[in-house]
């Protein structure tokens, strides 16, 4: 008992400066220059070049398009719990409004066909009000809990995330993604907390 | 840095539990690949494919390894601070045939290699470490993924945290134990540590 209460102190003073190294594995970050093409209407790969920065980036038009991000599913993914947590990082060049995406996904793994794997839906609607200043990098509705119910996916399966910018939003601006990042369940056991 | 060392054996004392060691992966995807620019091997192509699946019209990139030729291609990334001096690194294939050709085997070749930031080693003409594995044997079903870690381990002597990795993969398409007619499409590798 006495070394439960030592190890609690010892959390409380470690937890913050030792946050990340708990679940090393079970984030994924991509840059917007790694969006492909999607479906349909897809977003375009540009580089942005302001007065002291360049960088690639996926940009959304005003309406609907596509992009697709490849990932692969986290070692320790825990199957019996299909949900990932998706944020989007980015910047619209015009205020106000709404700017609306939807996400797909779906697996494929060893013995499976790669060329006709389908997308599944049931992504929530990550609706992010428009910004107060233009270009100003935010994320999209904070941590969104965007739960996709694609069920069949397992662990180290290759997979592909799809993120379109819909037509019901009422920015009117272009959108740019800057980065994704992709937070996947823990497994059951403590792999998640291998550094 | 301590505290974080120190709580981590706190928690394993407590609940009786070691962490694995390593057993973490980095993947490395078609457009991060270099075409091999030898001479006497077959530049792979890489392309852009469209997949029939819903919604219809996906798109995905592979890189193609063509059959009866030796094609290279290479792929790197950076070891990331977890990754422990020296310690064997396993790479896995995934790639899938062609919706054309048959046969039930592709040869494959892989080879890695460590560079040091401000070491002596010439980053163009230092050696990978490795040595090539032949005879693997894959499934010839059109767009059906396989994958297979190459029966010889590839080592990393020389590897540290922070180096960049080199990875060469090579179909060796002219060998006699390569009976699948088609090309391969190299869709992801993956690099456990």
């Amino acid at each position: 008992m006495r070394r439960h209460k030592f190890l609690g102190g010892v959390l409380i003073a470690c937890w913050i400066p030792t946050a990340s190294w708990a679940v090393a594995e079970n984030f994924i970050r991509l840059g917007g220059a790694n969006m492909e093409d999607g479906f349909g209407t897809s977003m375009t790969r540009v580089e942005v070049a302001g007065t002291g920065q360049s960088i690639l980036l996926a940009r959304f038009l005003n309406g609907a398009s596509c992009g697709l991000f490849h990932i692969t599913i986290p070692d320790n993914y825990d199957a019996g719990r299909p949900e990932m947590d998706l944020i989007l990082w980015g910047y619209a060049d015009q205020t106000g409004g709404t700017i609306e995406f939807t996400t797909k996904m779906g697996c494929v793994g060893v013995g499976e066909n790669y060329h006709t794997v389908s997308l599944s839906s049931g992504g929530s609607v990550l609706t992010w009000v428009g910004p107060a200043i233009i270009n100003r990098v935010e994320y999209i509705a904070g941590r969104t809990d965007t739960v996709l119910t694609e069920t069949g996916c397992t662990a180290t399966e290759h997979a592909m995330v799809e993120i379109c910018r819909t037509a019901g939003g009422t920015n009117t601006g272009t959108f740019y993604l800057i980065g994704a990042e992709f937070q996947f369940p823990c497994g059951a056991s403590d792999s998640c907390n291998t550094p | 840095m301590r505290c974080q060392r120190f709580l981590q054996y706190a928690v394993a004392l407590l609940l009786g539990w070691s962490a694995p060691a390593g057993g973490a992966s980095l993947y490395l995807y078609p457009l991060a690949a270099v075409p091999s620019g030898v001479t006497g091997e077959t530049a792979p192509t890489i392309t852009q494919e469209t997949g029939t699946g819903a919604p219809t019209g996906h798109k995905y990139y592979v890189v193609n390894f063509a059959n009866t030729v030796t094609s290279c291609a290479y792929l790197s990334t950076v070891l990331p601070k977890e990754y422990v001096t020296s310690e064997a690194i396993e790479p896995t294939i995934t790639w899938k045939p062609s919706a054309s050709g048959g046969g039930q085997a592709a040869v494959v070749s892989v080879q890695l290699g460590c560079f040091s930031p401000g070491s002596t080693v010439n980053y163009l003409t230092g050696t990978l470490n490795g040595s090539p594995t032949t005879g693997e044997d894959y499934a010839g079903n059109a767009h059906v993924l396989t994958e297979r870690s190459p029966a010889l381990t590839v080592t990393s002597t020389g590897c540290d945290p922070g180096d960049i990795a080199v990875l060469r993969f090579c179909r060796i398409g002219g060998d006699a134990n390569d009976l699948f007619t088609g090309v391969y499409q190299l869709i992801r590798v993956r690099l456990r540590y």
